[in-house]
């Protein structure tokens, strides 16, 4: 049903211009709408970015005014990061492969116990309380008391990232595998599906999105987490590195070390959303209502 | 038979009467019976978790883990110190919750109140979502003291984000129908403000600040924990490092019960808030 093939009544066109046809017409059109997301684009951007340069002017001129000790500029900030790099470099590693044990730690111990938990509605009923408990619970209030248990280097880091990421991978499982499509639950039923094929096949897939979700919150807490306890142990890594930095009031470093940090959490943070798209398309599933 | 004798004694509607509330006090019963198993239950995994405890402090020495009765003990000893640390954290909390919830909210009107604005701050937003905003206390620190201002500057900043993005959210997300009501009759910029989306964005701003609540707990004490001065963060830390244990323990057992508070609190509040207006919670 080519739109070509129909016979419109052609107007006649002036010498040198084109006849008006439904394609030229909706070629313009289509032309017209990119030009006006890109000009929409392009705006957007700018805009942000004179919003980036007018915060980073800001810094400018406030470090301008005070004491470099108190707000160290963009200079010395890059100053700081040239000459502490070889403190912040290893520091970074040493916080990167900590934030992602303890995350991968904390999202196998939240899928297990939640889906563990998730087979019983009484378990769920009985571990109510202490589940509401852990989770007013500031894990990262832990952080002395694990330092204390598992000492100075890696394990201590790795652990309270692992129980912090924990809880949002276990409530979103435990509530996922729960929420299932009744249809497709009475359809596994009716074609003698087993308990295990139905939790596999039917309940954690539909989960999927519920527990992405949890995954790219877990990330989060697993860099917090990691940073306090970097503060409270003060001897690997880029908090302590920052610690280091502020007792000797050398607040540049603190800032340069704040930046590796940031820069850190914003990768893990944006390969998790990656993540979270790519199974979301592989499965073919919607992302969760929001 | 009862049934018989029922039928002789009793009208239709007594006999209705008898049956239901027959059914109605043995399904009673029967949650009642629930209820109490999973009482049980919960007890059993306390006394599970306190006994898994006792039997790690036979296995360590009482400087990696005291025995419960130690712990009691030194919390009976250290009560002076615990009594004058608490308040200190409290007041850190709610300083930091009321300041950073307050900014939160303002930012997130003046934000929302532009498409424009949103746009721009949007890419902003999604990373100061990832960015640990925790590990600023140091710089807080340094900028402000070490007294309380820091503390609560470190709550505030975390309290912060949730809210604005909630308000941000919550004034955007009106219903259609609603807005164009209140267009259609003539209603000002300011009136459809105050009457349809303040109302449509409240469940959200509660949510965000049941949210800002608990961040605000862990802003005060990794606050303490880096300024190490006073208040329950800085208690655990010197007792930490002066392998005072048990102490440790009992710190963190007021801190569970302080935070358990502070989530109970929130929760309450944002159930109270929502029946006051008469409105539904947003959907998670």
């Amino acid at each position: 049903m080519a739109r070509s093939s129909e016979k419109l009544p052609m107007h006649a066109a002036p010498d040198g211009m084109a006849a008006i046809t439904i394609e030229r017409l909706e070629a313009r059109e289509q032309r017209a709408a990119a030009a006006r997301a890109r000009r929409d684009w392009l705006l957007h951007t700018t805009a942000r970015l004179v919003v980036l340069a007018g915060v980073i002017g800001l810094w400018q001129a406030l470090a301008s005014r005070y004491d470099i000790t108190l707000l160290p500029g963009p200079g010395p900030t890059v100053a700081a990061l040239r000459r502490g790099w070889s403190l912040i470099a290893p520091a970074a590693v040493d916080t990167a492969s900590e934030i992602a044990l303890g995350f991968a730690l904390g999202t196998l111990i939240g899928l297990l116990v939640g889906s563990l938990i998730g087979q019983s509605k009484r378990a769920e009923e009985i571990l109510h309380p202490y589940l509401i408990a852990y989770q007013a619970l500031p894990k990262v209030g832990l952080a002395p008391l694990i330092v204390l248990l598992l000492g100075f280097g890696l394990l201590p880091k790795v652990a309270l990232a692992a129980l912090s990421a924990a809880f949002p991978v276990l409530e979103n499982t435990l509530l996922g595998v729960q929420r299932v499509d009744e249809d497709s639950a009475r359809l596994f039923a009716g074609l003698g599906a087993g308990r295990l094929q139905t939790y596999f096949k039917l309940r954690v897939i539909s989960a999927l999105p519920a527990i992405l979700t949890g995954v790219r919150v877990a990330v989060v807490l697993a860099t917090v987490a990691v940073v306090v306890a970097e503060f409270v142990a003060g001897r690997i890594g880029l908090g302590a590195v920052m610690m280091v930095g502020y007792a000797q009031l050398d607040t540049p470093l603190v800032f340069a070390a704040l930046f590796v940090l940031t820069a850190v959490g914003l990768a893990y943070y944006f390969a998790a959303v990656a993540l979270e798209a790519l199974v979301l398309r592989w499965f073919n599933l919607a992302p969760p209502a929001r | 038979m009862a049934l018989g004798r029922l039928h002789a004694e009793k009208t239709d509607a007594e006999l209705f009467q008898h049956f239901y509330e027959r059914a109605v006090r043995a399904e009673t019963e029967q949650h009642r019976r629930a209820r109490q198993t999973t009482l049980v239950g919960q007890v059993v995994v306390l006394g599970a978790l306190v006994g898994l405890w006792w039997a790690a402090s036979t296995v360590y020495p009482p400087v990696l883990v005291p025995s419960p009765p130690a712990t009691v003990q030194a919390f009976v000893d250290g009560r002076a110190t615990l009594w004058e640390n608490t308040p200190i954290t409290i007041a850190e909390i709610v300083l930091g919750f009321l300041v950073g919830s307050l900014l939160g909210i303002g930012f997130g009107v003046v934000i929302g109140q532009s498409r424009w604005a949103e746009v721009i701050f949007t890419p902003y937003l999604v990373v100061s979502q990832a960015v640990p905003k925790v590990a600023l206390a140091p710089i807080l620190i340094i900028v402000l003291g070490y007294g309380l201002a820091s503390k609560v500057a470190v709550a505030a900043l975390i309290a912060f984000f949730p809210l604005l993005e909630n308000t941000i959210g919550g004034l955007r997300q009106v219903d259609p129908d609603s807005l164009r009501l209140l267009r259609s009759l003539g209603a000002t910029r300011w009136q459809i403000f105050m009457k349809l989306r303040v109302f449509s964005a409240l469940p959200l701003i509660f949510a965000g600040l049941r949210i800002a609540a608990v961040l605000a707990t862990v802003g005060a004490i990794v606050g303490e924990f880096v300024a190490g001065n006073r208040g329950l963060g800085a208690l655990l830390v010197t007792s930490m490092g002066t392998f005072s244990t048990s102490l440790l323990y009992a710190t963190m057992g007021v801190l569970t019960v302080l935070a358990c508070g502070v989530y109970l609190a929130a929760q309450w509040g944002e159930r109270r808030a929502l029946a006051r207006y008469n409105l539904a919670p947003p959907e998670a």
